[in-house]
């Protein structure tokens, strides 16, 4: 058993915010534009929905199974070999997502930023701050995962008030984008969004209980889901759906053609020093999902002999890959359909499995015995 | 016994100190080390004076290249006293560098903005930076056969912003460059934000950025525009009093054709109308404005007609928009129909006549001659620019509010129906204050006085 400490519903809320939240610093604003048009500012709340529906059955399994955490519950439902394949996929699942979301921080900050330095570098140097944090433990990640959201939701607030002069209403039309239907399909299928609010399941345990979970699970999302919808309705207020699917970083680009007079203009560097925070803390909660699910997995006590290993594994994915168009057109695509299944399908399937078998956790279990 | 005991005290202690050195010393030793590294400044790190910024570019056809490209660079020495031109020639007479003041233009002739960036570094201790340009300026004959692959080419850049200014020059946007210099600042860069500041006190041009254009470029509900620029020669100037007798509104004029001698020998005046990627057209100074009033971009400007008294004196008024202007388009059996409502209002700035036109009964004709030129000028430029297939105004943005989808309003293709638009223009216009003056009393002469 892991000692991972305790954290409070803010801190569990802030957690999965930071971690959803930031992709909107790099190409999924042009990649959601492309898809559905002008309508992605509300397709991300049509994903938003469909992961809060989804996230009811990840919260009626852990309420089933008090003070356990999914890797746990997955070993009662399915059994032992079941159970340890599919917390080995989760595991595998968190090192490719952080693996997939270091590798396109890196080459967007390559694009922008660090032309010259070496991806292995900058690689490196920024997994060596989430492997410190990962050997810091759950409760430090989640304290600076507190103070990082804050950071970035004022970042955020402060960017698009800056960026406000040059808002134009008529880029959000024809309001229907690429039409209705594909909008709710793209919504549902682009749900995978929020997926990382499965974290709550992976650190259960650190949470006081279910009520714990539910409020920082549905207040995580609905907060998510604001934030995502308000950054894709402020890029494509300021770029043309044609434009806004050419950029790399459209945000960036909001950040970068900010200009109050000709004192105040070019606050990029600002706007990277939220970016840089908020993807270290994001990536730094990803690798310690994956530390924590191998150990559960494997039944280790100590987390601290595998951080090492599997960064090593992270970084060689990391490096491993061809370019940035393999990164955003295959992984991040790929990305899209199989948290859906891991993260969403698989809990529901745990619950029903559980019902069924009338499987239970705590005093249920007790009571039932 | 003491003996054992002793040799078990210093065991203790010596694997105290080695778990010491292994758990704290060692650690931080090691930390120390690892910022002493990160003290050596960042990994790519090049100090300022490694760096020569670019303030402008400027992009002509090429004659040993596909383009021609002129870069202005400060020379980082300071203002010189006293004239230092020189010229220097680059290999195979394809760089070519003029140095004036505290300036320097390197011209290069490559297939792309970054072979030449390569091969004016062959030749400049520093390397070129673009993260400081401020404006890009392309010919005119360039822009006739298309920028498109200019704009490609220098967008995907990092050190380029999309908030540089971009402009037409008319003739060799290289000459333009070099004599795009301070005459009354000492930076550089002062003088050209300086310059393009002007528009939003004359409305005389369009400024927009590299990034509005683009978006434009690529723009399924307008055409690109661009500020229009040109060195005036002083062929403008009349001095005979024959010329005196052609008089010609300030508003008339077009790029490089402005009466005026001395000052800068450049002057942004007009817009420059695309078509896609080619330029098709101009617009002269008060199409400009009539322009920007409608897409909500003008701020003031000072409007001179002819005195609705007598044809031989002028006024001119201070014209400021009232509030934004009312647009509304529809499709009306598959033809825009388009209706502009523009509300401004005005300070009287110049009075040739004696004319009361401060009393509430001769206002009105005041006013209403200003409507009148202002609704001309409109229905002027829109139909110029309906002949052109050039919809700079953005009514397309509006007329997009009709359609469901992108998919529809992609298939209706309005670039194509903007030509066939039926388009009603009002103008409410205001004049708010009289300057200084609150009437107009006439001259008085010996003659009228006896009578």
């Amino acid at each position: 058993m892991i000692k991972e400490g305790k954290i409070g519903v803010s801190e569990a809320m802030f957690l999965v915010v930071v971690a959803i939240s930031n992709r909107v610093f790099f190409t999924a604003p042009a990649v959601v534009v492309k898809a559905v048009g002008t309508s992605g500012w509300y397709m991300a709340l049509v994903a938003d929905l469909t992961a809060i529906v989804f996230f009811c059955f990840v919260y009626l399994l852990l309420k089933r199974f008090p003070d356990m955490n999914l890797i746990d519950i997955f070993s009662v439902c399915f059994g032992k070999v079941l159970g340890f394949l599919f917390s080995f996929l989760y595991a595998g699942s968190f090192v490719i997502v952080c693996g997939v979301l270091l590798r396109e921080f890196i080459d967007v900050l390559k694009v922008y930023v660090f032309d010259s330095t070496p991806l292995s570098v900058l690689a490196g140097s920024v997994l060596a701050v989430i492997m410190a944090a990962a050997f810091l433990g759950l409760e430090t990640i989640a304290r600076v995962a507190r103070m990082a959201g804050f950071i970035m939701l004022a970042g955020l607030i402060a960017l698009m008030c800056m960026a406000a002069p040059q808002f134009k209403l008529d880029n959000i039309f024809p309001v229907g984008g690429y039409g209705f239907g594909k909008t709710l399909f793209e919504g549902l299928t682009r749900s995978s969004a929020y997926s990382e609010v499965i974290v709550l399941g992976i650190v259960a345990g650190a949470l006081q209980g279910a009520p714990h979970i539910k409020k920082a699970g549905f207040s995580a999302l609905v907060l998510s889901g604001i934030v995502l919808s308000g950054i894709l309705l402020g890029v494509e207020l300021v770029f043309p759906y044609y434009s806004l699917q050419e950029l790399t970083s459209p945000l960036y680009e909001l950040a970068r053609i900010i200009t109050f007079g000709t004192f105040f203009q070019r606050m990029d560097p600002i706007f990277l020093f939220i970016w840089i925070i908020t993807t270290t803390v994001s990536s730094s909660i990803l690798f310690y999902c994956a530390v924590s699910s191998y150990c559960k997995a494997f039944k280790l006590s100590d987390t601290r002999p595998v951080i090492i290993p599997i960064a090593v594994i992270v970084f060689t994915f990391v490096i491993q890959q061809r370019d940035i168009i393999v990164v955003v057109d295959k992984l991040i695509e790929a990305l899209r359909i199989s948290p859906v299944l891991l993260f969403y399908i698989l809990p529901a399937a745990a619950l029903i499995t559980a019902v069924i078998r009338k499987k239970k956790g705590g005093e249920q279990a007790i009571g039932n015995s | 016994m003491g003996t054992a005991d002793q040799k078990r005290r210093v065991q203790s202690r010596a694997c105290a100190g080695a778990l010491y050195l292994l758990t704290k010393a060692i650690p931080v030793l090691l930390a120390c080390c690892l910022a002493c590294a990160s003290l050596c400044a960042c990994y790519d790190a090049k100090e300022i004076d490694n760096w020569a910024y670019v303030y402008a570019i400027g992009v002509d056809k090429g004659v040993a290249d596909a383009f021609r490209f002129t870069v202005q660079i400060p020379t980082a020495k300071g203002s010189q006293s006293g004239s230092n031109d020189h010229t220097a020639s680059g290999s195979q007479n394809t760089s070519v560098g003029t140095q004036k003041e505290n300036f320097v233009v390197i011209t290069v002739d490559c297939p792309t903005l970054y072979a030449g960036v390569n091969m004016v570094n062959t030749s400049v201790s520093r390397t070129l930076n673009y993260m400081h340009a401020k404006i890009v300026v392309i010919s005119e004959e360039l822009a006739k056969e298309g920028v498109s692959t200019v704009i490609n080419s220098i967008r995907r850049a990092r050190e380029i912003r999309r908030t540089m200014h971009m402009v037409v020059a008319k003739g060799e946007a290289s000459k333009f460059i070099k004599e795009f210099s301070p005459m009354l600042e000492a930076s550089i860069p002062k003088v050209q934000e300086s310059m393009m500041d002007q528009e939003k006190g004359t409305g005389l041009f369009d400024e927009i950025t590299l990034g509005c254009f683009i978006n434009d470029l690529k723009s399924t509900k307008s055409q690109p525009s661009c500020a229009l620029a040109a060195l005036n020669h002083y062929t403008g100037e009349k001095t005979d009093a024959l010329a005196l007798k052609q008089v010609r509104e300030s508003g008339d004029y077009y790029a490089g054709e402005a009466p005026i001698s001395g000052g800068n020998a450049f002057e942004f005046l007009g817009t420059a109308l695309f078509n896609g990627d080619k330029m098709v057209g101009e617009l002269g100074a008060d199409e400009t404005r009539v322009m920007l009033m409608v897409k909500n971009d003008f701020q003031t400007g000072a409007i001179t007609i002819q005195d609705p008294t007598y044809e031989d004196l002028f006024v001119t008024a201070m014209v400021m928009v009232h509030r934004s202007p009312e647009i509304k388009a529809s499709i009306v059996d598959g033809k825009p129909v388009i209706r502009v409502r523009l509300y401004l209002e005005a300070d009287l700035v110049s009075l040739q006549s004696d004319v009361n036109y401060e009393t509430e009964s001769l206002k009105p004709i005041l006013e209403e001659a200003f409507r009148s030129y202002l609704t001309e000028k409109l229905d002027h430029t829109i139909s110029k620019c309906q002949a052109l297939d050039c919809d700079a105004f953005g009514f397309g943005t509006k007329a997009a509010r009709n359609f469901p989808t992108i998919q529809s309003w992609e298939d209706y293709n309005w670039n194509t129906h903007f030509k066939e638009a039926q388009v009603t223009t009002d103008i409410e216009f205001t004049l708010r204050r009289m300057g200084t003056v609150m009437r107009t009393n006439p001259v008085k002469t010996v003659e009228e006085q006896d009578e």
